[in-house]
C-alpha cells in the first residue's frame, strides 16, 4: 500500500522525490529574482512592446478607438520638416556639448593631475553640478541669462557692450542651453579622466621620459591610448544621456524661439502629452531607440580601431 | 658651475608653470561655482534689488524672510514631504531588489542564469522615454495617476543597482561562503550575515546614487502628477515662478536653494562614496 502511494507520488510529482539541495537552490534563486523580474516585465518590457505596437496605431486618449494605420506614423514623421529640425538640433546639441565638454575636461584633468594642493577641494567644486537638481539649476541659469538684470548683462555693460537676449535668439538659444549642459557635466568627465590618468602605469611613463619623450609626446602616445577605454565609455554614455535632454528645454525655453531649442525628447513629450498624439509619439520614441542602438553599435565598431584595452 | 647658473631659471620656470596651472583651475572653478553663488545671493535679495540694472552682487540686507515667503506662497512643505516619501521608498525598494536579485545572480546556480541577467542588463540600453506613454496609459487604467503608488512602483526596478551589487557579491572570496556552509548557514543566512556586512561601501554608493537621482527626478513626476498636492520639490519650485505676475526671482531662488542644499550637504559629507561610485562605473564597465 505504502509502496503504491510512493509509486504514484513518484509519477505525479517527480520533482518532489528528487528534491535535492540543487533544486532548493533553484527555488531560492526564483524567490529572490522573481519580484525584480516581475517589476521589470510589467513596467519595462511590456511598455516597450506596447510602444512598438502603439506606433502602428493612431491612438489618442480622447478617441479610445485604436485603429491600425500601418506605417502612417513613420511616414508622417519622416516627411515632417519639424522632425528633421528637431533631429538636427539634437545632433548639434549632443555632439557639440560632448566635444567641448570632453576636450575641456581632458585639459582640466591634466591640470589637476599635476600634484595640485587641495585636490579634494577642487574635485568637490567641479563635481557638484553633476549631482545637483537640474530642474532647480535651470531656473538659476534663467537669471544668469537675464538680458536686463543678469550678471552677464552687468559684465557686458562694464565693457560698454550690450548683452543680447540669448534665449530669445534663434541663433544663440541653443548654444546657451549647451553651455548649461557643459557646466553640468564638466566635472564628472574631468574626475573620471583624472582617475584614469592616475591609473596609468608610472613605469611606462618613466621609461618614456628616459627615452627623451617630452610632455606632449607622453600625453599623445602614452596617456591618451591608456585612458581610451574611459574616453569610449564617456562618449557612449554621454551621447545617450545628452540625446535624452529634457528638463533644460522644458524649463528654460519650451523649445522656443521658433523650435530653435526643440530637442528630441521634448518634442516627443509635447506630441504625446500636450497634443495627445500617442500613436505618433510612440513612433517618435521607437525611432529614438533605433537611433541610439544604431549609434551605440557604430561606436562599438569604431572603438575597435582606437580603444586599447 | 653650469648647474649653478641654471638652477634659478628652472625654479622661475616652474613657478610660472604652477601659477599658470592654478590660474586655469581657479577660472574653471569660478565658472562651475558661479551659478551656486548667484542662486544663494539672489535668494536673499529684496525684490527691488532683483530687478535693479545693472545687477548688485550682494544683497544689501539678508532677507531670510524670502524663505518663509517661498513656503507660504506655494505648499512647499507638502512638496518636501512628497519628495522625501518618493526618494526614500524608491531607494529602499531599489536596494532590496538589488540585494536579493544581485545575490542570486552572483552566488546561486540556476539554468540560463547569465542569459537571464543579460536580459535585465538590456534595460540599460532602453531609454526610459520609450516606456513613458504605455506606462502613462497603464497608470490611467489602474487609476494610479496622481498617487504615490503610481509615482513609486514603476520606478523601483533598476538595472543599475542590481548590476553594481551583483558585481560586488561576485567578487567576494568563495572560502568565506564555504566556511558559512560548513557552519550550517543557508543561502538567505549567507546573504544577510556574510555578503551584506562585507559589502558596506558598495551599499553606500548604491544608496547615495539612487537617492540623489530620484531626489532630482523631474520628467516622471511631471507626467504622473497633476495636482499641486502630489508634486515633488523639483516640480513644485517651478510654481514659484508662475504664481505671481511679476516673477519674484528671489523667492524662486530660495526654492531652488531649498532643493539643492540637502544634496550639497550630503555630497560634502559623503564625497568619497559619490566620486568613487561615479568612477567605478566608468573604470570597470
Amino acid at each position: 500500500m505504502i509502496g503504491a502511494t510512493n509509486f504514484v507520488k513518484k509519477r505525479l510529482f517527480p520533482w518532489r522525490v528528487q528534491f535535492t539541495s540543487l533544486h532548493q537552490e533553484y527555488l531560492i534563486f526564483l524567490i529572490l529574482v522573481l519580484p525584480n523580474l516581475t517589476l521589470f516585465a510589467i513596467w519595462t518590457y511590456w511598455p516597450f512592446i506596447q510602444s512598438i505596437y502603439l506606433s502602428f496605431t493612431n491612438w489618442n486618449p480622447l478617441n479610445p478607438v485604436k485603429t491600425f494605420v500601418g506605417l502612417d506614423n513613420y511616414i508622417r514623421l519622416f516627411t515632417q520638416p519639424i522632425f528633421w529640425q528637431v533631429l538636427f538640433n539634437t545632433v548639434v546639441f549632443t555632439v557639440g556639448v560632448l566635444t567641448i565638454r570632453l576636450t575641456l575636461s581632458l585639459g582640466l584633468a591634466v591640470l589637476l593631475n599635476q600634484k595640485l594642493a587641495a585636490l579634494g577641494f577642487w574635485r568637490l567644486i567641479y563635481f557638484s553640478p553633476h549631482i545637483t537638481t537640474s530642474a532647480a539649476m535651470a531656473l538659476v541659469w534663467l537669471t544668469i541669462y537675464d538680458p536686463v538684470h543678469g550678471p552677464l548683462q552687468a559684465i557686458f555693460e562694464a565693457f560698454g557692450a550690450e548683452f543680447p537676449n540669448v534665449l530669445d535668439s534663434t541663433l544663440l538659444a541653443l548654444p546657451a542651453l549647451m553651455v548649461v549642459d557643459i557646466w553640468r557635466g564638466l566635472g564628472y568627465s574631468t574626475i573620471v579622466f583624472l582617475a584614469a590618468m592616475q591609473g596609468v602605469d608610472r613605469e611606462i611613463k618613466d621609461a618614456a621620459e628616459v627615452d627623451g619623450a617630452n610632455g606632449w609626446q607622453m600625453f599623445r602616445h602614452i596617456t591618451l591610448p591608456a585612458i581610451s577605454p574611459v574616453t569610449y565609455f564617456l562618449i557612449v554614455t554621454g551621447l545617450i544621456g545628452l540625446f535624452r535632454t529634457f528638463n533644460l528645454v522644458q524649463i528654460m525655453t519650451g523649445g522656443r524661439p521658433l523650435n530653435a531649442t526643440n530637442l528630441y525628447v521634448f518634442y516627443l513629450y509635447r506630441e504625446a502629452f500636450h497634443f495627445q498624439k500617442f500613436g505618433y509619439a510612440s513612433a517618435v520614441a521607437v525611432v529614438m531607440v533605433i537611433l541610439i542602438m544604431a549609434f551605440t553599435y557604430l561606436q562599438t565598431r569604431a572603438a575597435e580601431k582606437w580603444v586599447h584595452y | 658651475m653650469n648647474r649653478a647658473h641654471q638652477l634659478p631659471r628652472i625654479t622661475i620656470h616652474k613657478l610660472l608653470r604652477q601659477a599658470g596651472i592654478y590660474t586655469l583651475v581657479i577660472i574653471g572653478a569660478l565658472f562651475i561655482g558661479f551659478p551656486f553663488f548667484q542662486m544663494i545671493m539672489t535668494s536673499f535679495k529684496d525684490i527691488g534689488e532683483v530687478y535693479r540694472s545693472p545687477m548688485v552682487i550682494f544683497p544689501s540686507e539678508w532677507r531670510w524672510q524670502n524663505y518663509v515667503d517661498a513656503f507660504t506662497l506655494v505648499p512647499m512643505g507638502r512638496f518636501a514631504i512628497n519628495s522625501v516619501i518618493y526618494t526614500v521608498t524608491i531607494t529602499v525598494g531599489e536596494l532590496l531588489m538589488g540585494i536579493t536579485a544581485g545575490y542570486a545572480f552572483a552566488r546561486l546556480r540556476f539554468p540560463f542564469r547569465e542569459k537571464l541577467f543579460f536580459i535585465i542588463l538590456i534595460t540599460f540600453m532602453i531609454p526610459g522615454q520609450i516606456t513613458l506613454i504605455p506606462r502613462f496609459i497603464m497608470l490611467a487604467d489602474l487609476k494610479w495617476m496622481d498617487t504615490y503608488q503610481g509615482l513609486i512602483i514603476p520606478q523601483i526596478s533598476s538595472a543599475f543597482g542590481l548590476f553594481l551589487l551583483r558585481q560586488n557579491f561576485k567578487s567576494l572570496p568563495q572560502e568565506i561562503f564555504d566556511a558559512a556552509t560548513i557552519d550550517g548557514a543557508g543561502h538567505l543566512r549567507k546573504m544577510f550575515s556574510v555578503a551584506l556586512p562585507m559589502s558596506k561601501p558598495i551599499l553606500w554608493t548604491v544608496t547615495l546614487l539612487a537617492a540623489i537621482s530620484h531626489w532630482n527626478d523631474y520628467q516622471w513626476p511631471l507626467i504622473v502628477t497633476n495636482t499641486p498636492e502630489m508634486r515633488t520639490l523639483p516640480l513644485g519650485i517651478q510654481l514659484l515662478r508662475s504664481v505671481m505676475d511679476l516673477v519674484h526671482w528671489n523667492l524662486v531662488m530660495a526654492g531652488a536653494t531649498i532643493v539643492v542644499i540637502p544634496i550639497l550637504i550630503l555630497f560634502i559629507l559623503a564625497q568619497k562614496q559619490f566620486i568613487e561610485g561615479a568612477i567605478s562605473g566608468a573604470l570597470k564597465g
